[in-house]
C-alpha cells in the first residue's frame, strides 16, 4: 500500500470524524433546548434553569462547542443520568451483542445473496431471473422490523420452531440473523447480477471464452473481478444501513446490543448516555468506510491514481 | 440526443424536443408496471387526502365493549372489519387515517428534502472552491452516522413531536441528491453547450436555470420515488420505536408497535398495517424504476 494514498485516507477520515463530532454537537445542543427536554413536560423554568447550570449548558457555544469535542476525543461521555454508571462502561459491556449480531447477518448475506447473484448472472432461466427479481423487489421494500414481526408470528407464535427473544439457545439467533440479512441479501444479489451479467457482455471475457478457457474460469477468473470493486462499495453501505436495522431488531428481539441501550436512554432522555452511542455507532461507521476505502486499492489499482 | 451540428441551418436548431414531462408520461403509460404503481399510488393519495371521511369510525373514537374484536374472516362483524385494538379503536378507520399521517410527512419530507438537496447539490458542483467542499464535507459527515441512529439522537435532544418527526424526515436523504447532482453538474458543466453559452455571455444563474437545471432534473425525479419510500421507512421505524408520532395519533408505524404485545391473539394488529408500507413502498419503487429506465433506457436494470 502506498504511503500517500494511506496518508490521504486518513487525512480523509479525520476530516470526517470531526465533521462527525461537530454534526453531533448541532444536533444535541443547538437544534433544540436539551435542558428542557431532560426536565420534562411539567418541569417549573427553575428547574430547567437548574439542569441548564448543571450541565454547563448556560455557557457561551463556542465554549460548551470546545468541551464537547475534547470529551468526545477523549471518550469521556460523563455518566449515565439512569444507572449512575459509566455511559462508555456500559456501552463498551453491550458492544459485542451488536458486533456479533451485525458481523453473522452480513456473513449469512455474502453466503446466500453472492451464490444466488452468480447463478443468475449466468442462467438465462426465465424462473430463476423472476425469483430473484421478487427477491430483490420485496426485500427492499419490506420494513426490518415488520417482515420480523411476521416471522415471529409465522416461526415462534405459530409453529414454535424458534425462540422469539434471545435465550442462550443457539436457535435464537435464526430470526434476527435473516431479518437483518433481508437488506442486504436484495441489495447484493441485485448488483451480483447486473454486474456479472455486464462484465460477461465485455471484450476481455469474451476473449477469455475465445482462448478456450471453460465457462467457470471464465466467471471466476476474468468476469467476476469488476464485478468485486463495486460489490465492496455496496456491501460497505449495506453495512452502514444494518446498524440502523439493528436499532430496530434488537428491540425486537430483546438483544442486549448498543440498540437497545440508545433506544432506552432517548426514551429515558439519559443525555450522556445518548450522545455516547450515537458516536460510538458514528465511529463504526466511519472505521467501516475507512476500511472499505482501503480494501479498494487492494483490489482495483486504478484507485490509487485519484 | 443527437448532436446539432453548429452550421446547421436555423430552422433545425430552432426544432425544440418534447418537453420532458410530455414524453416521460406517454412513455410511463405504455408500460403496464408503472401504470399500475400509479393506479396505487392515486388510491393511496385518495385515502390520505379524504381519509377521514372515508373511514367508517373515528380514529380515536373507543368503544369499551368491543376491546380488541376479531376482524371478519375470524367471526367478527362489519362493524369492524379489521377488528378493534385495545382501546376499542377500530383499526380499519386507524389504518384510513394514518395513511394521512404517514404519507403526508413522508410527501412533504421528501419534497422538502429533495429541493434543499438539488440546490446544494448545485452549489457544490459550481463553485468547487470553498462552498463544494463544505458541502460535501457536511454530507460525508451526515454519512458518518446510521440514519436512525442521527434520528434518534435529534428525537431526545428535542424531545417526540410532529415537528420532530418532520425535521428527522426532511434531514434524511437530502445529501442522495447533493452527491446525486454535484455530479450530474460536474458532467454538464464542461458540455460544449454549456461552454457555448458561457462564450455567448450568459450568467452563472442563466446557465444554470436554463441548461443545467433541466439535464439534471431526470436525475433528481428518479432519486426523489426512492426517496420518498427511504423516508416512508425511517418514519414508521421511528413511529414503532415510540420515538416518532404519538398517540393518539393513528399512524401505521405506531399501529404494527401497537399490535406486537398482541401477536398471539391478534396478529392482524401489527401485520396489516405492515402491508400497507409495503404496497406503497413496492409502488413507489417500481414506479422509481420504470421512470428511470424511460429517462436513461442504458442504465435499466
Amino acid at each position: 500500500m502506498s504511503g500517500r494514498f494511506l496518508l490521504r485516507r486518513a487525512a480523509h477520515l479525520i476530516a470526517v470524524l470531526f465533521g462527525v463530532m461537530t454534526l453531533l454537537f448541532v444536533l444535541l445542543r443547538v437544534s433544540g433546548d436539551p435542558a428542557a427536554s431532560i426536565a420534562g413536560q411539567d418541569a417549573t423554568p427553575e428547574a430547567v434553569e437548574a439542569i441548564r447550570e448543571q450541565l454547563g449548558l448556560n455557557r457561551p457555544l463556542w465554549a460548551q462547542y470546545l468541551t464537547f469535542l475534547g470529551d468526545l476525543v477523549r471518550f469521556d461521555f460523563g455518566e449515565s443520568f439512569q444507572s449512575r454508571q459509566d455511559a462508555l462502561g456500559m456501552i463498551l459491556k453491550q458492544l459485542p451483542a451488536s458486533l456479533e449480531l451485525v458481523a453473522v447477518s452480513f456473513l449469512f448475506a455474502l453466503l446466500v445473496a453472492i451464490p444466488l447473484g452468480i447463478a443468475a448472472g449466468m442462467t438465462r432461466n426465465r424462473v430463476y431471473q423472476r425469483f430473484v427479481d421478487t427477491v430483490v423487489l420485496f426485500g427492499q421494500a419490506v420494513p426490518v422490523f415488520w417482515f420480523a414481526i411476521v416471522l415471529v408470528f409465522i416461526f415462534a407464535v405459530t409453529l414454535g420452531a424458534v425462540p422469539s427473544i434471545r435465550t442462550p439457545d443457539p436457535l435464537s439467533w435464526v430470526l434476527p440473523v435473516v431479518t437483518l440479512a433481508l437488506h442486504p441479501i436484495a441489495r447484493l444479489l441485485q448488483f451480483t447480477r447486473a454486474g456479472l451479467a455486464e462484465s460477461l457482455r465485455e471484450d476481455f471475457t469474451r476473449t477469455a471464452r475465445a482462448k478456450g478457457l471453460g465457462r467457470g474460469r471464465v466467471v471466476s477468473r476474468h468476469a467476476l473481478r469488476p464485478v468485486a470493486t463495486s460489490l465492496v462499495t455496496v456491501a460497505g453501505l449495506d453495512l452502514g444501513q444494518m446498524l440502523s436495522a439493528v436499532v430496530l431488531i434488537e428491540t425486537i428481539f430483546a438483544w442486549p446490543g448498543i440498540g437497545q441501550l440508545l433506544v432506552h436512554a432517548v426514551t429515558a432522555r439519559d443525555y450522556p448516555l445518548v450522545e455516547a452511542t450515537t458516536f460510538i455507532f458514528a465511529l463504526i461507521v466511519v472505521v467501516i468506510n475507512f476500511v472499505v476505502d482501503l480494501t479498494y486499492e487492494r483490489i482495483d489499482p486504478r484507485v490509487r491514481v485519484h | 440526443m443527437t448532436a446539432v451540428p453548429i452550421n446547421a441551418p436555423a430552422a433545425v436548431v430552432r426544432l425544440r424536443a418534447r418537453p420532458v414531462p410530455v414524453t416521460l408520461a406517454a412513455q410511463l403509460l405504455r408500460r403496464p408496471a408503472a401504470v399500475v404503481s400509479l393506479l396505487v399510488l392515486a388510491g393511496l393519495a385518495v385515502l390520505a387526502v379524504f381519509g377521514p371521511a372515508l373511514a367508517p369510525h373515528g380514529a380515536e373514537d373507543q368503544d369499551y365493549a368491543n376491546i380488541l374484536a376479531k376482524p371478519i374472516w375470524d367471526g367478527g362483524t362489519w362493524t369492524y372489519p379489521l377488528g378493534t385494538d385495545e382501546l376499542g379503536r377500530d383499526l380499519l378507520s386507524r389504518m384510513i387515517v394514518g395513511s394521512r399521517t404517514a404519507l403526508g410527512l413522508a410527501f412533504a419530507a421528501a419534497l422538502l428534502t429533495g429541493v434543499v438537496g438539488t440546490a446544494l447539490g448545485l452549489l457544490a458542483g459550481l463553485y468547487t472552491r470553498v462552498v463544494g467542499p463544505v458541502i460535501m464535507w457536511v454530507v460525508d459527515a451526515q454519512l458518518g452516522f446510521p440514519y436512525l441512529v442521527l434520528a434518534l439522537a435529534l428525537v431526545a435532544a428535542r424531545g417526540p413531536s410532529l415537528s420532530t418527526v418532520f425535521l428527522v424526515l426532511a434531514l434524511f436523504g437530502w445529501v442522495q441528491f447533493a452527491r446525486v447532482v454535484r455530479a450530474e453538474v460536474l458532467r454538464v458543466k464542461t458540455a460544449d453547450y454549456v461552454l457555448a453559452a458561457r462564450g455567448a455571455g450568459a450568467s452563472d444563474l442563466m446557465i444554470v436555470l436554463r441548461h443545467i437545471l433541466p439535464n439534471v432534473l431526470s436525475t433528481t425525479i428518479v432519486v426523489g420515488t426512492f426517496t420518498f419510500s427511504a423516508v416512508l421507512l425511517v418514519e414508521s421505524g421511528l413511529s414503532f420505536l415510540g420515538a416518532g408520532v404519538q398517540p393518539p395519533t393513528a399512524d401505521w408505524g405506531a399501529m404494527m408497535a401497537g399490535g406486537r404485545v398482541f401477536l398471539n391473539t391478534s396478529w392482524w394488529y401489527s401485520v396489516v398495517p405492515g402491508v400497507m408500507v409495503v404496497i406503497t413502498v413496492l409502488a413507489v419503487n417500481t414506479l422509481g424504476s420504470a421512470v428511470r429506465s424511460v429517462l436513461n433506457p442504458r442504465e435499466a436494470r
